[in-house]
């Protein structure tokens, strides 16, 4: 007690003391990876924290579901075994094609790619930091999760993972202020930048100059430089090009693929670890 | 003790839970209002250190960098300390307009702080936003002072 009394008493000291602390902290975990299980540790003091607040959106799921009629379920459950069928016989082609381009890959000496494994996730409905545009799924550490890890949904890139608890992690969205994403034009394979904005409808592409080729309505994919994400991957759709004679480059807006507010699954994908291995083996 | 660690365990709990996009950033900030609440009731055994340590855990929950949220809350249990002359003079409003005052400087020194670790994007809603702690104030304030059998000490 004499400890907390002391400690809790208001002298400028003390508060000096802690704010060093903070402030050791904060670089360490902003600029290493030193923190990382003591985050872990931390995450597990949260989980049932983030499950009691996950409790009302669940509930609210629930009654949504049981106040369904039974048409309208049939309904859907038909359209997605009709979903379902068309997809699977999509993927019957992309294997033969992806046998077709391993081989050609062979034939032209170049890397193979790398197989991705991936997992299905859900959303909590939680909220991190209102300000910032971050999202909670229920896939952590015990799933293999890691810090960088992309995280796409059924339509695009949504984005990756940024901090990865027991069984929850944080996946930070690409439309986060913070957020700095390399993409190509799929029309032409113009490379880009891809900024969020903390809009969650709005990207904002950079350092394009006038004379690049970019209009409204291409289509944005991940390009794969820097490693972090896989190629090819649809990100965004250029929804607006404005050229302003003052200024060096483009101004640039796009609107995200991935339909954050609509879905509740998403996918957690490794990828090409085999990729890189090969690659410097054939280096 | 256990009951204090239990406010701030439902304080952290109300913080968390999802209010769909709109509402969000209306969603008082609970963890901060309970540390203010306790600093002033039983100053002897909650203050910064206490503040140091709910701001962990508001750091861990909001997915950003360790440490933001604790200076934030641990200044914030400071200030309440130096301001606990003017907490027991004042009425219930007076109270929520100063409780306002130091929720400002709390998002001050968090949104400042987030700024040095890359862009963010504060608008006008994260300072308006703050105006809710006026009625949030009040009921924390009778919801604690009713519920829980602890009483005022210096």
């Amino acid at each position: 007690m004499a400890f907390q009394r002391s400690s809790q008493s208001s002298n400028f000291a003390g508060f000096f003391l802690i704010a060093m602390v903070c402030a050791v902290l904060m670089f360490t975990d902003a600029r290493t990876r030193f923190l990382e299980p003591v985050r872990l540790g931390l995450g597990a003091l949260a989980t049932p924290i983030q499950f009691t607040a996950d409790i009302p959106a669940r509930l609210g799921t629930l009654i949504d579901l049981w106040l369904q009629s039974e048409e309208s379920v049939r309904a859907a459950y038909n359209q997605v075994v009709d979903e379902n069928a068309r997809l699977r016989f999509r993927l019957q082609r992309m294997q033969s094609l992806e046998m077709e381009n391993r081989d050609l890959r062979r034939i032209l000496s170049a890397p193979q790619r790398g197989d991705t494994r991936m997992l299905v996730g859900e959303l909590m409905g939680v909220s991190l930091d209102p300000y910032r545009q971050n999202i909670l799924v229920n896939r952590g550490a015990v799933d293999g999760l890691f810090v960088g890890q992309s995280v796409f949904d059924p339509e695009g890139l949504l984005g990756q993972v940024s901090e990865v608890m027991p069984v929850t992690s944080a996946v930070t969205l690409i439309t986060d202020p913070g957020h700095a994403l390399p993409v190509q034009i799929s029309r032409n394979g113009l490379r880009a930048i891809a900024l969020g904005t903390g809009k969650p409808d709005r990207l904002r592409i950079v350092y394009l100059t006038p004379n690049d080729d970019i209009r409204t309505g291409d289509r944005l994919v991940t390009s794969g430089l820097g490693g972090r994400f896989p190629a090819g991957y649809p990100v965004a759709r250029v929804t607006e090009v404005v050229e302003d004679a003052g200024e060096p480059f483009l101004n640039v807006s796009a609107t995200p693929i991935a339909r954050i507010a609509h879905n509740k699954h998403v996918l957690l994908v490794w990828h090409g670890a085999g990729t890189s291995r090969r690659n410097e083996g054939s280096r | 003790m256990a009951w204090i660690a239990l406010s701030f365990v439902v304080a952290l709990v109300l913080d968390t839970v999802s209010l769909g996009p709109v509402l969000q950033p209306y969603n008082p900030p609970w963890t901060l209002l309970v540390l203010i609440y306790w600093c002033w009731i039983v100053p002897s055994r909650v203050g910064m250190f206490t503040g140091f340590c709910v701001g962990v855990m508001l750091d861990t929950l909001g997915g950003g960098v360790l440490g933001v949220h604790a200076l934030g809350a641990a200044f914030i249990g400071y200030l309440a300390h130096l301001l606990r002359p003017v907490f027991s003079t004042a009425s219930l409003s007076q109270q929520a307009v100063v409780v306002w005052g130091l929720v400002l400087v709390y998002r001050a020194v968090v949104g400042w702080i987030q700024g040095l670790f890359g862009p963010t994007s504060l608008g006008m809603t994260y300072w308006l936003s703050t105006l809710v702690v006026l009625f949030a104030w009040p009921i924390i304030y009778t919801l604690i002072k009713e519920l829980l059998p602890i009483k005022r000490r210096v």
